[in-house]
């Protein structure tokens, strides 16, 4: 079943390199390398490629569907489910896509609170945040693309400012390779993914480029470069702390930030912090986006309504994680829920989904 | 008053009454010439039309010989574009705008109009705001006729196309939509058209109205038109195939579609060597960002975020600020307030007295303020800086929106400090990314990102790497020049 | 017009409920270092040093003391002696008297990890006499705290402290297979003096260098770029000294037999200029004889040093960590057990490359 989009409002293909890289890179680049470390240790660099490849896989099976569809997750649920079902399906999805704008904004919050603000308001800084959300998903697709090229370009200079940190580092923490074994990777890598996630919005956005079938390879190399980036961080952190160290740091990323000193400006982690405020607008941004925009299709809603409505849902439930334990298990329960959606759902969907359309054509 | 009204409703008036209307203002003169054979009745406002056309190109054929019809006159003045009509409407129109109207009887229907239009106008002098050292040195004046002359001496090719629409139901003001058809994008061509013509104003005193009535976003502290006092910039933008629109009696020629990063480069870049041009360039863009920027950095810092302050800077920055009662926050803003109000001063006095505001202001009061505790010296440095950074940009409509983008940086950054900052740039960015001119978008080629236009952009390559139109102008004839006939290969000593 | 009064709304109840503390920089009493004295069984002292600038521009001092269990509190109860509220944002060094030290630093040292706004490149030092007069010294320039990070950093650089900050203490404090070492100052007539090195078992300080053999410390635990060198011989009955300078130091580990009983060979370069020499002339003889010289005196020093360490069964130079990385399934309990009993193998090699431009006479 095609979805058509309305020819001005469709995007280049190759402005997926920008968005699902952004859409990846979020609060968890600030301390995934703990999560990981804590089983893998100096092997921690491993999992991070074996967890991109996997995406990869996800990647290409999204798009194999979606080229036959030609459409977004509600046409391909419509496909293996029938109607109803896969509307009921969908609307999980669209919970899903709003618990992870939230997880982001209300994660972000929290490290602001730790590191620079204790006494900072949730609920104030989220209105602001979901307001300047709100004015830009209001601009439609195109704006939030170009948040989303906007947020990799702008914060990409903070990639430099973790050669610092090479002052002290100590090539021998990474060896021995390969000294774990494989139920420690397997561990490892679950955590990884979660780090990865994000790129599922593309059942959403699908049918708003350009011949969406070239953009398959460019979605693949913005996967490419988080790998990229996520490994640079992950052997910049594991040569900087030494595995007991960096076991005992929560947000090893931002901690790197304080050893930096310029003539000018020293503890970089504030300015770190301010321009990561950019960096997960992407992230708010098109998962809110994807949330309204599948409202719309599944109910036959106007977007803009259904958008002021997820903001607002948005703007209440996010203060009502006040503390660490409580916001850790928000984090935790999204991530796997993104984990067995990603990895275990969507090979499962896949299947169905090749059976069905067959079926059907035959039908 | 319904005499500005057009044709139809003037349809039961006659000639006449027209003329007794015309007979209230004192300007106005209605005589027969007696002394020719002919006893033609003449009428025109004398404060329209040049006396000189009259007595030289009109009178001594009128009084040479006698007519019988008025065909006859038409054919012995050696003026063209002369209209015989008997439309009110046309008369009315033609004669407030300069033309002289013969009838032979005074109860005539019929009358001959002969234009004679006073063009009282500037000379052409050299560009004020947009002075360069290199380059031409003519600018437009408030005559229309004289500016479309500036450019299609540059242009003198017959796609050249100018529309002209009246606009105004009062002033009747002329304005000419310039563009190069074959290069300008035809979807590009009707949205201005289309908008121009759409106006619907009593009044227009400037293209500074135009443009505020055409343009996309009204909302927008953002110009989202470049105005230009250049023939030569107009020209330049129209060959690549962008959209000028003049307006008579406004030294501005206005030029759309236009993008954020266009109205940082100056015509001079075009003129110097392309790595001064580029370095030119990255020191402007370097210079607005610093004059938004700094001042809210200060407060943020001062505010919020004292561990960034490296230890040598602290002592100075302590010391400057130990005798200040006020927080950093009114400090800045005192501050801030003070250099605009010294700007507007000195742009509101004539040049003379302004420079002594200028002097004045930065040494008397600056030093004072600074030896009598009320601002820190570091602050007035920085202060001082961002205004002068702020002057660098080439349009002078974009400098004043950025310093008023200042001030919501500086009452951000007072809330939530340097956070707070990121979050002012978010509304900025969105902002951007959702501005449009003639609904091309407004941030190109930073988003969407367009390598080629890049090339001059924030830096100015060769012009031989520039074989083609940017992209953002959608021109149906992408090649400017053959880049194989630039690029031809040569071997050592050959 | 509705859009514009609902902008004010918001921009009023944010800029009212948005409102956080506030950090201004003159209203604030910045700590350039902090540190800490043992006043009876379970009460600390803790003292920190303020900068305070003088309408003429000159920076002179200001300490404030308070008394307390913990050292979160103790500078919880610094705010209550000052004007202004006391912030650790800059604070560059913290300083541990001795018997602090001899105790054991974990609490300080958690606090120091725990706050995000103390900074990574803080340094430790351990305080050989009382900390808080050292502190209340004035020293002209600059204030205490800048004064004492300023002249550890340049030994640091030019002299024999190993580099050190509190991350790389972290560091070496958690993992295990290495051990952290501080620096050891004193106050000698109104002036800071390098003592020592002081060599730590977790947080708890076992033993000391003094600052004599701080030179092969530092050269078996990092590569030196810059530091001099000072050696003593006898020529014809008479004592003659040959100072050695630009000294650059490489070490390379070998470790063999890593599961049994393992053995550690390490390899080390020194290379040098003679600047002074007390005797009568630089010849190629003196050269060669400076080289056996500094060789033999090194080598000894070292064996004796790491003998000292097996004793306390410390690892300051990170034997066990070298271990680690070259062994598959690295066994901590084993390695402790193995470590006490483990061969250490020393080759110094000492190259003196230049004599100065003065040849001869």
């Amino acid at each position: 079943m095609k979805v058509a989009v309305k020819e001005q409002f469709l995007i280049s293909p190759y402005l997926a390199f920008f968005i699902v890289h952004s859409m990846q890179t979020g609060v968890g680049v600030m301390g995934f390398q703990r999560y990981v470390a804590i089983y893998t240790e100096q092997d921690s660099w491993i999992p991070v490629l074996i967890g991109g490849a996997a995406v990869h896989l996800v990647i290409w099976m999204m798009y194999k569907m979606l080229n036959k569809e030609q459409g977004d997750i509600l046409s391909i649920h419509e496909t293996a489910f029938g109607k109803w079902f896969g509307g009921f399906l969908t609307l999980l999805f669209i919970m899903y896509l709003m618990a992870m704008g939230i997880t982001v904004l209300r994660t972000f919050i929290e490290v602001l609170q730790v590191w620079m603000f204790p006494l900072l308001k949730t609920w104030t800084f989220t209105l602001v945040y979901l307001i300047a959300a709100y004015y830009i998903i209001a601009g439609g697709f195109r704006s939030v693309v170009g948040v989303c090229f906007l947020g990799v370009v702008v914060p990409f200079y903070l990639i430099l400012t973790f050669l610092a940190p090479l002052e002290f580092a100590n090539i021998r923490n990474l060896l021995p390779v390969f000294d774990h074994s494989m139920k420690e990777f397997a561990l490892s890598f679950k955590s990884m993914t979660l780090s990865y996630l994000g790129f599922e919005t593309l059942l959403v956005f699908y049918p708003f480029f350009k011949k969406p079938e070239t953009s398959q390879k460019w979605f693949h190399y913005g996967n490419l470069f988080t790998v990229f980036l996520y490994l640079y961080l992950m052997i910049i952190t594991l040569i900087y702390y030494t595995p007991d160290h960096l076991k005992r740091t929560i947000w090893a990323t931002i901690a790197m930030w304080k050893i930096i000193r310029f003539p000018f400006v020293e503890r970089f982690e504030y300015i770190g912090l301010a321009t990561w405020t950019i960096a997960i607008l992407p992230n708010v941004c098109l998962a809110f986006w994807a949330a309204s925009r599948m409202t719309k299709r599944t109910f036959n809603i106007n977007q803009k309504k259904s958008l002021i409505f997820i903001l607002m849902i948005a703007f209440i439930v996010s203060p009502l994680f006040k503390d660490r334990t409580e916001i850790d298990l928000l984090n935790s329960i999204v991530s796997q829920f993104g984990l067995y959606f990603n990895f275990g759902y969507i090979p499962f969907l896949f299947f169905i989904h090749y059976i069905m359309s067959k079926v059907r054509r035959k039908v | 008053m319904n005499w500005f009204k057009k044709g139809s409703k003037t349809e039961e008036d006659s000639l006449l009454k027209v003329i007794e209307q015309f007979k209230k203002s004192g300007d106005f003169i209605d005589f027969q010439n007696p002394q020719s054979p002919t006893h033609y009745w003449i009428s025109y406002f004398g404060s329209l039309v040049d006396a000189e056309i009259i007595h030289r190109d009109i009178l001594p054929y009128l009084n040479k010989s006698s007519f019988k019809k008025i065909e006859d006159l038409k054919a012995a003045l050696p003026i063209e574009n002369i209209v015989v009509t008997s439309d009110l409407g046309q008369i009315q129109q033609m004669m407030l705008t300069g033309s002289v109207l013969i009838r032979l009887n005074i109860a005539d229907k019929q009358g001959l109009l002969v234009r004679a239009e006073m063009n009282k106008a500037r000379e052409v002098t050299i560009p004020e705001e947009e002075f360069s050292v290199v380059g031409p040195k003519e600018s437009f004046v408030e005559s229309l006729t004289t500016n479309l002359n500036l450019i299609r001496k540059r242009l003198p090719i017959p796609e050249l196309e100018i529309k002209e629409f009246k606009i105004g139901n009062l002033s009747k003001t002329r304005v000419a939509v310039v563009y190069i058809s074959g290069i300008a994008n035809e979807e590009n061509i009707n949205t201005a058209l289309q908008r121009v013509g759409d106006i619907q104003f009593h009044q227009i005193l400037d293209s500074s109205y135009i443009a505020q009535m055409i343009q996309d976003n009204d909302n927008s502290p953002f110009p989202q038109l470049i105005d230009t006092e250049r023939p030569d910039r107009a020209a330049g933008v129209l060959a690549e195939g962008s959209i000028v629109i003049l307006v008579d009696g406004s030294p501005h020629a206005l030029i759309g579609p236009t993008t954020l990063v266009k109205f940082f480069s100056a015509l001079e870049d075009y003129f110097v060597n392309w790595q001064l041009a580029s370095v030119l360039r990255i020191l402007r863009l370097i210079a607005v960002t610093f004059s938004i920027l700094v001042t809210p950095i200060y407060v943020a810092i001062l505010n919020y975020h004292y561990e960034l302050i490296p230890k040598d800077l602290m002592a100075t920055l302590v010391s400057s600020r130990s005798l200040i009662p006020l927080p950093p926050f009114f400090e800045a803003l005192i501050l801030e307030l003070t250099i605009e109000l010294l700007r507007e001063a000195g742009a509101r006095l004539p040049t003379k007295v302004g420079q002594t505001i200028g002097i004045v202001g930065g040494i008397v009061i600056g030093t004072a303020s600074v030896e009598a505790g009320l601002t820190s010296n570091v602050l007035l440095i920085i202060v001082a800086l961002a205004a002068l950074a702020s002057f660098t940009t080439p349009v002078y409509k974009m400098s004043n929106t950025i310093r008023m983008i200042r001030f919501p940086f500086l009452v951000m950054a007072e809330l939530w400090g340097l956070v707070g900052i990121a979050i002012a740039f978010i509304f900025l960015m969105g902002h951007l990314l959702r501005l449009t001119s003639f609904g091309r978008p407004y941030l190109e080629p930073i988003y969407p990102p367009r390598i080629e236009d890049l090339k001059d952009a924030f830096v100015r390559l060769p012009f031989k790497m520039q074989p083609k139109r940017p992209v953002e102008l959608q021109s149906p004839e992408t090649i400017k020049f053959s880049e194989k006939a630039a690029k031809q290969k040569k071997d050592i000593d050959e | 017009m509705k859009k514009i009064v609902i902008t004010i709304i918001i921009i009023a109840i944010v800029g009212y409920f948005g409102r956080i503390d506030k950090e201004i920089l003159d209203e604030l009493d910045i700590v350039t270092a902090v540190g800490y004295d043992s006043k009876s069984k379970n009460k600390i002292e803790a003292t920190a040093v303020v900068p305070v600038v003088n309408p003429d521009k000159s920076i002179s001092n200001k300490t404030i003391t308070s008394i307390g269990n913990l050292s979160k509190e103790t500078l919880y109860y610094l705010n209550k002696k000052s004007a202004k509220p006391v912030v650790n944002g800059k604070i560059e060094v913290a300083l541990y008297s001795k018997q602090l030290a001899e105790k054991g630093l974990q609490n300080y040292i958690d606090y120091l990890h725990r706050d995000p706004s103390i900074g990574t490149r803080l340094l430790l030092a351990v305080v050989d006499g009382n900390v808080k007069k050292m502190l209340e010294e004035p020293f002209k320039e600059f204030d205490t705290g800048t004064y004492i990070q300023r002249q550890i950093i340049q030994n640091i650089q030019n002299g024999f402290i190993p580099t050190t900050n509190v991350h790389l203490f972290l560091s070496s404090y958690y993992t295990e297979g290495m051990d952290p070492v501080l620096p050891i100052i004193e106050l000698k007539e109104k002036n800071i003096n390098i003592k020592g090195l002081a060599l730590f078992k977790g947080t708890k300080m076992v033993d000391s260098i003094p600052y004599r053999k701080m030179f092969v410390f530092k050269a078996l635990h990092e590569n030196i770029k810059n530091a001099g060198y000072k050696l003593r011989t006898t020529e014809k009955g008479k004592t003659e000294y040959i100072s050695i300078q630009g000294i650059q130091t490489k070490k390379k580990f070998q470790v063999q037999n890593i599961h049994t009983s393992p053995k550690i060979t390490l390899h080390l370069k020194i290379k040098g200029y003679i600047r002074e020499y007390t005797g009568a002339t630089v010849t190629a003889n003196t050269v060669i004889k400076a080289e056996r010289l500094m060789k033999d005196k090194v080598q000894k020093e070292t064996v004796s040093m790491i003998k000292n360490f097996q004793r306390y069964n410390i690892d300051p130079l990170a034997f066990g960590e070298q271990a680690r990385s070259r062994t598959r399934h690295w066994d901590k309990k084993k390695w402790e057990q193995q470590y006490k009993k483990m061969k250490v193998n020393v080759v110094v090699d000492v190259s003196i490359v230049e004599i100065g431009v003065v040849d001869g006479h």
